[in-house]
């Protein structure tokens, strides 16, 4: 569960109060990893549950903050899980792939065009990571290394599909046209 | 509608393999917006280049129409054709094409020393084009002493020295590792947004295209897909 | 893996159509070259050679006469019965024309004993038998033909006296020991050639048989005992001697001319085969990293390069013969024509073939062997990965340089101390000289590398560069980046060039020496004699004809020339000149090297005094006030020395002798020419038309005016320098085809860079100077070298032109020679250069910037 330990780590830099907490986490995911801040609190209260984090309130009435600090035990964990690789791979979940498998035998053109349609998106998902290499490029803001090798992880993901969509559209384009008028679309 | 400095009208242009007669672009009509970034993308045999070929005037359309800069490509005579891509018309190929007897300022003259510039001027012209590139220590190197990505410096360094209003690309990453092909699209990006630039690029990688505020996909010599990606802006 | 091999070797053979085609018309150009030159000079040997056996046929020894004047037919019973000897066959030998109706001929005749000749000649009857009476002839099927005449017509043979109608009885072909004969002869008795050949009682020649067991050298000294000086005996070969030296030096030249072929030929053969296994190294690689092994790789190539050699061996056996045939064969029979000589033709025999395909097959390996090495000794992966960029070739500047240098300065100071010390009449001195020139030029080849940057910047580019712009620039920046091809492609020119300047200029030079001494010598009007002089066959005229011409009305001086071939007493022939010297000093001065003529002429009219020309001076040791032994019918007379000519014919040096003087001694008083220096205020050509009106019907005279002999003499001259001419204009044409050839290549190797070009703005015109411009640059490298080392030559020529061609030649800078190497280097190379240009021009752009 990295939304965890990606809150230990910050916290390990010292006591952050929760909105805090979601600026930094958005950094370091380079603003790829959409998180609110509602899901950071309830995350929060649930490692304060577990011993991984305390709480100190600071300040008075309108001044009142409700800072987090890492336990020994937060510590510990975090360690342990900094130097261990993933037990699985990332997961493959997209919806597109139900379409897919559910418009092959039923309507082939109708999955080519799905193709088409979702190369599109990506192309502009691209374009639009692209944009902000360019722009950090041109910034010259220092550190901003770890920023690029997100953007290019996403970049080389979205490749990695466009790719794949390709190669879809071969082997579909080699069968033909043929299950499509058995069974109209639905 | 903004000003289209090349315009396809049904542009064809067939080849012969063997016996067989092959299409390679079938009558694509297209026009490319002054300032824009076309990507050209496609697998191979797709007609990329053939259409780059076309658009660009190395190739004349053997049906349809091909408006250049103004002209009619078809109508030109060869030796307009070679003054037009002399005067306004940058070239960027995959191997990057430098002559490996000259140094690399000169092979950055070489349009300017056809144009038969004084000699002086074309090279002093080259040296700055070249520091510009950050290319100034490798000025008076010879081709086989530049590493890839300074060779696709130098070549688009000749490509600018003409500053033509025109760019074109033929897979200028494909030779490059991942790092040199991105600071040379980064530099084409450049030279679209803040120099005003026309830039057309075939690139079978999709991470180039995305440079481009165009991507067009070929299959079969037509046009397949015609993304605009919204990036002008950048 | 022979099967492989084929497989491998075929497949890329024809996948690259072109670069394939390029090589084997490379190959085929060189062997054109040398099988041209040598099928040139093997037919004007076999010539000369079938001269000296058809005089001596089976004959083992030979007596033959001292001043050409035939000797006492006596002397043939003598030696018939020295110890030895088992036969002794005599004949007597002439040229001269021969009519039949309205054909004419020109043939020797040999006057033989039937009975006897076949002792040591075959005769090979068609038709008839030989003569045995008199007014019978018998003439070969060639001379037959020539004349249509067959047995029973009547011919006329021109005689001392006339002509003398002959009956023809027989035909025989001419092959085996008569064959040699050279071209059409006749035959017919012995004492009817004496009769009309004006040799009464006397013999030109007695061929010896030996007894089996005995030996030759002691039966030739017994011979000459029985002589007694009053004619010679010798091998036929020694005969050789007898010819002219002029064909000597033709030889010589052939001789020059083959090396040059095979010279350029190896070095364009060498430069094709290397650029394409230079071009196919990636290619190998691939297999050397497939688990070929280098030596299977080499065999690979040399395999290729010897099929390619093969195939471009037999194209260019078929060109030369064709060049041979239709140019240098006409030239050859030019030239011997003027010697009287008919020329066979050129024949391809199986040396030929063998020689063509030898230098074909052989050069092209020896050219693959050393790219095919160096391919397989650097690492397969290296090799694969310079792909891109051609390596520049390696260069061993220093080396190069200290080997080239060393070669040059070597046989440079070897030739000047060959043409300084040597003696260059003698053919071993002439060999050497010929191969240190060959290694002098060879180490300029190898030097030529290193000089071309420094060549480059110092005059090419600034040359191309001021003729074509930049793109010439570009064009002689192309060929720096290959000098060791350029080299080899501008050697082939360089060395036709030198040839060219060197024999030019020294044409020339002769020709202006002869034009000087011509007008101090030849002072006469008009000139008569009673020959063909076209042909060459002279026969003598009696003395009484002589009055008989100074009785023509508006003849001031008839003046009697004698002229014949005497042999010196180091057994070598000179030139035995006549005159009567009451009458010589009033139209002739020529030019002395010592002495005064005035002088001169005083004491040869006094008699027992000579005048010899120089190089027969230096020969004999002899000089001013010394004595010269002269070897005459009535046995060695003394002459005193009282003048050293300038030589300029060809004979191996002159004697100068007052007729009184040889009427005594030589017993003879024919006349070879009359001189006529005609009255003031007479028409040369009036009276020329007199003299042909009263008597050139019944003596068949040629009477040549001042001016028709300069031409005559300058024919002559001229038939020798167009044959060498021919040669090396083939040579010059082969060495532009080459320099095409290999600008064809380097194309096909640079054809992106063509393609780069276009597409940043190159037109197709400056496209074309660039090609040009790497012609242009090629032949100014060649012409250069070539211009220079041709001077070199031509300089050395001139100076040794009196004891190497026995005639002196006057110091002249050879303007017009070397104007047209000059010419040839700056406008024929970049013609030539116009073909692959427009090729590159209409290459496709799109194609040529794909073009791996």
């Amino acid at each position: 569960m990295s939304v965890k330990h990606g809150i230990l780590g910050i916290l390990a830099d010292g006591p952050r109060h929760g909105y805090e907490l979601k600026t930094q986490f958005d950094g370091l995911t380079g603003g790829l990893w959409d998180l609110n801040v509602g899901q950071i609190y309830s995350t929060l209260e649930r490692m304060r549950k577990d011993g991984l984090v305390a709480l100190e309130e600071s300040g008075e009435g309108a001044d009142e903050r409700k800072t987090y600090r890492v336990t020994d035990a937060g510590r510990e964990e975090l360690d342990g899980w900094l130097q261990a690789p993933p037990l699985r791979p990332r997961p493959l979940r997209d919806e597109f792939f139900v379409q897919l498998g559910l418009l092959i035998d039923r309507n082939r053109p109708a999955a080519l065009a799905l193709i088409n349609g979702v190369r599109r998106v990506h192309h502009l998902r691209l374009a639009s990571l692209t944009r902000q290499k360019v722009l950090l490029a041109r910034s010259q803001e220092r550190g901003r290394i770890h920023r690029e090798l997100l953007l290019d992880a996403a970049l080389l993901h979205v490749e990695a599909d466009l790719t794949w969509l390709d190669r879809c559209e071969e082997r579909l384009g080699a069968l033909g046209g043929g299950p499509q008028a058995e069974r109209p679309p639905p | 509608m903004r000003d289209a400095i090349i315009t396809l009208d049904g542009a064809t242009r067939r080849f012969k393999r063997g016996h067989a007669v092959i299409t390679a672009v079938d009558a694509i009509s297209l026009a490319v917006e002054r300032g824009t970034f076309t990507a050209i993308m496609g697998k191979s045999g797709s007609g990329k280049s053939t259409l780059l070929h076309l658009m660009s005037g190395l190739l004349t359309p053997d049906a349809g129409r091909v408006e250049l800069l103004g002209n009619d490509a078809g109508q030109l005579s060869d030796n307009d054709l070679t003054l037009l891509r002399r005067d306004y018309i940058g070239f960027i190929f995959q191997f990057f094409n430098l002559l490996p007897s000259l140094t690399a300022a000169e092979n950055v003259a070489l349009p300017l020393l056809l144009a038969r510039r004084p000699r002086g001027q074309a090279l002093s012209r080259a040296r700055e084009m070249l520091a510009t590139m950050g290319l100034a220590d490798r000025v008076d190197h010879k081709p086989d002493e530049l590493s890839g990505g300074q060779m696709q410096r130098v070549a688009i360094a000749r490509a600018l020295i003409n500053d033509p209003p025109l760019l074109f690309a033929d897979e200028p990453t494909g030779n490059l590792d991942s790092v040199a092909g991105e600071e040379v699209l980064l530099l084409l990006k450049d030279l679209q947004t803040r120099q005003g630039r026309t830039i057309v690029m075939v690139t079978h990688d999709a991470k180039a295209a995305a440079y481009g505020d165009r991507i067009i996909t070929l299959r079969d010599g037509r046009v397949q897909q015609d993304i605009a990606t919204g990036g002008v802006a950048v | 893996m022979n099967g492989l091999y084929t497989s491998l070797s075929r497949t890329y053979l024809l996948a690259k159509k072109r670069r394939t085609a390029m090589t084997v018309i490379g190959i085929a150009l060189g062997v054109t070259m040398v099988t041209a030159v040598a099928l040139t000079t093997a037919a004007l040997v076999a010539n000369y050679r079938s001269v000296l056996e058809g005089i001596g046929g089976r004959a083992e020894l030979q007596v033959t006469s001292i001043g050409g004047l035939g000797f006492p037919a006596a002397i043939r019973d003598e030696v018939a019965v020295v110890p030895g000897v088992r036969a002794a066959v005599p004949a007597v030998s002439s040229g001269a024309p021969v009519l039949a109706g309205e054909r004419k001929a020109a043939a020797s005749f040999y006057g033989i004993l039937p009975d006897q000749e076949a002792l040591v000649r075959d005769y090979r009857i068609t038709d008839g038998r030989l003569p045995l009476a008199a007014g019978e002839l018998a003439i070969t099927d060639e001379l037959a033909e020539r004349l249509s005449a067959g047995p029973g017509d009547t011919v006329q043979l021109l005689s001392t006296a006339g002509f003398a109608p002959f009956t023809v009885v027989g035909v025989f072909r001419a092959q085996g020991t008569v064959r040699g004969t050279l071209g059409p002869f006749g035959v017919l008795p012995l004492a009817e050639a004496q009769r009309i050949f004006g040799r009464p009682g006397k013999l030109d020649t007695v061929d010896l048989l030996l007894e089996p067991q005995a030996k030759r050298a002691e039966v030739k000294a017994r011979v000459e005992q029985v002589l007694a000086g009053r004619a010679r005996a010798g091998t036929p070969a020694d005969r050789a001697r007898d010819m002219d030296s002029l064909l000597d030096s033709l030889i010589f030249a052939l001789g020059i001319a083959g090396s040059i072929s095979l010279f350029s030929g190896g070095f364009i053969i060498y430069t094709n085969v290397g650029m394409g296994v230079t071009e196919r190294r990636r290619e190998l690689s691939v297999l050397r990293a497939l688990g070929m092994r280098r030596g299977e790789v080499v065999r690979l190539v040399l395999g290729e390069a010897a099929l390619m050699g093969a195939a471009g061996a037999a194209i260019g056996l078929l060109l030369g013969y064709g060049l041979a045939v239709g140019m240098v064969e006409q030239l050859t029979r030019q030239f011997l024509a003027i010697y009287g000589i008919e020329a066979a033709g050129a024949r391809l025999g199986p040396a030929n073939i063998a020689a063509g395909l030898a230098v074909g097959i052989g050069v092209a390996v020896f050219a693959a062997w050393g790219p095919s090495r160096e391919t397989v000794a650097i690492s397969p992966v290296e090799a694969m990965r310079q792909g891109e960029l051609t390596r520049p070739e390696e260069r061993h500047g220093l080396r190069r340089a200290l080997i080239g240098g060393a070669i040059t300065m070597l046989a440079g100071a070897g030739i000047i101390a060959v043409w300084t010390w040597g003696d260059l009449s003698s053919p071993l001195t002439r060999q050497i000289g010929g191969g240190l020139l060959m290694a002098f030029l060879l180490g300029i080849v190898v030097l030529m590398p290193v000089l071309l940057p420094l060549l480059n910047r110092w005059l090419l580019r600034p040359l191309a560069q001021a003729m074509f712009g930049f793109t010439g620039r570009l064009a002689t920046d192309n060929l720096m980046r290959h000098p060791r091809r350029t080299a080899a492609t501008a050697s082939a020119l360089m060395v036709s060039l030198t040839f060219m300047v060197a024999m030019g200029g020294f044409a020339a030079a002769q020709r202006a020496t002869l034009e000087d001494w011509f007008r101090q010598t030849v002072g006469w009007d008009l000139l008569v004699s009673s020959s063909y002089e076209l042909i060459g066959a002279q026969v003598e005229m009696d003395p009484a004809f002589v009055e008989d011409l100074r009785a023509v009305s508006g003849v001031r001086i008839a003046s009697p020339q004698r002229f014949s071939r005497i042999i010196m007493g180091d057994g070598a022939p000179a030139f035995l000149q006549v005159f009567d010297h009451t009458l010589l000093p009033m139209y002739s001065s020529p030019p002395l090297d010592q002495g005064d003529w005035q002088e001169g002429v005083q004491r040869l009219q006094a008699g027992g005094a000579v005048m010899i020309s120089t190089p027969l001076a230096d020969r004999l040791g002899l000089g001013m006030g010394d004595e010269l032994e002269l070897l005459t019918p009535s046995g060695p007379q003394r002459f005193r020395i009282v003048g050293i000519q300038k030589e300029l014919a060809p004979f191996g040096g002159t004697v100068h002798l007052d007729r009184r003087d040889y009427v005594t001694y030589w017993n003879d008083q024919t006349v070879t020419v009359v001189a006529l220096v005609t009255e003031d205020g007479a028409d040369p050509a009036a009276v020329q038309a007199e003299i042909m009106r009263r008597y050139g019907a019944e003596r068949n005279l040629t009477v040549q005016t001042n001016q028709g002999y300069w031409d005559a003499m300058m024919e002559r001259v001229a038939g020798f320098y167009r044959l060498m001419d021919g040669l090396i204009w083939v040579s010059i044409l082969v060495s532009g085809l080459a320099i095409a050839n290999t600008l064809f290549s380097g194309l096909l190797e640079r054809r992106r860079e063509f393609g780069i070009l276009r597409a940043t703005g190159a037109r197709r015109a400056e496209t074309m100077r660039v090609v040009v411009g790497e012609a242009l640059s090629t032949g100014a490298v060649g012409g250069l070298f070539g211009l220079g080392a041709g001077l070199l030559m031509f300089l050395l020529m001139v100076q040794s032109s009196q004891q190497f061609n026995g005639t002196a030649v006057d110091l002249r800078f050879p303007w017009v020679a070397t104007l047209t190497a000059l010419g040839v280097a700056l406008i024929l190379a970049p013609m030539v250069g116009l073909l692959p240009a427009r090729w590159a021009a209409r290459m496709d752009v799109v194609e040529a910037l794909r073009y791996e």
